[in-house]
């Protein structure tokens, strides 16, 4: 059954009966919450962990911890910092960051680092996604709290209130963690640029 | 001017990456049995989350064990101090020392 737009679904009707043990209503909750779960996993899924297992785990998190929403927020909202918290505690469970070394990167994004650290012009389209990637494997670098306000940030765009809604943390605190994260990204900058003149 | 530099490139790198495609996961549907799957394992762990008969009169059932030691002990503390007390008493009698006598001798 296709998903009903977000604004004419009926999430109060849907909870009530969700809280009434109605299993076709949890199915459709799931159904309907589904694309925005995904897209949050998809952005923020840490290395070796299935997607679905994780969107998953996410429903039922919610699911458990359904009597304490109190509608003070939209649903989707609720249900997007559960994901969004979930992650990060998938990110804090890998105790090892990969390293991050020159050598070890594609062509292309090396190309793309190379760009970016030495010149001033701007990455050609073309290059979208290996400067994609590369943030990605940059990102991978940070603790899991920095690396999320960044990508939060930087890469979605998103406002501090946002971010806020999203995560829970103060503002103080997200833009604590948004200078840390990019004095560390420094930090890495420049010892590639030392090691390139090496 | 480093920092300057710096900043410009994590910048510049992240603005290249924010042209890239990306997945919205908005035309996604959930996989087949996915929902179904999902609804029925939250459903049934809520069922298997309500506490047990054992559980819900574990405590109660601890308190009245509890409360028929107390009455036990006060009851019965008195006669068996003083069935005590009597044996005790017999114990400090003299005791008869019997002469078997030693036919060896």
């Amino acid at each position: 059954m296709p998903e009903q737009d977000a604004e004419t679904f009926d999430f109060p009707e849907c909870l009530a009966r969700v809280r009434a043990k109605d299993q076709d209503a949890a199915k459709r909750l799931v159904e309907q919450l589904y694309p925005l779960v995904i897209r949050i996993v998809r952005s923020h899924l840490p290395r070796r962990v299935a997607e679905e297992d994780l969107a998953q785990e996410i429903f039922l998190k919610m699911f458990t911890r359904l009597e304490q929403y109190q509608a003070q927020v939209p649903f989707p909202h609720w249900v997007s910092r559960i994901a969004v918290t979930t992650c990060i505690d998938h990110l804090r469970a890998q105790k090892r960051r990969p390293e991050f070394r020159m050598a070890d990167l594609p062509e292309e994004q090396a190309d793309v680092l190379n760009d970016v650290m030495t010149n001033e012009n701007e990455v050609s389209a073309g290059d979208a996604l290996a400067a994609r990637e590369l943030v990605f494997k940059l990102l991978d670098q940070l603790k899991p709290d920095d690396r999320m306000v960044l990508q939060l940030l930087d890469l979605e765009q998103k406002s501090l209130a946002e971010i806020k809604d999203l995560t829970g943390w103060n503002t103080t605190l997200i833009k604590v963690r948004a200078f840390r994260a990019r004095r560390k990204l420094q930090k890495l900058f420049e010892e590639l640029q030392s090691k390139e003149r090496t | 001017m480093k920092r300057k530099h710096t900043t410009t490139a994590w910048d510049r790198l992240v603005a290249a990456a924010r042209s890239a495609p990306l997945d919205t996961g908005e035309n996604v549907e959930a996989p087949f049995g996915f929902s179904t799957r999902v609804a029925a394992r939250a459903l049934s762990a809520e069922r298997a989350a309500a506490p047990s008969l054992f559980v819900r009169f574990a405590w109660p059932a601890l308190g009245v064990a509890a409360l028929i030691t107390a009455a036990t002990v006060t009851t019965n503390l008195k006669p068996v101090m003083d069935a005590n007390d009597e044996d005790v008493a017999a114990l400090s009698e003299p005791v008869v020392v019997t002469d078997t006598g030693d036919v060896s001798a």
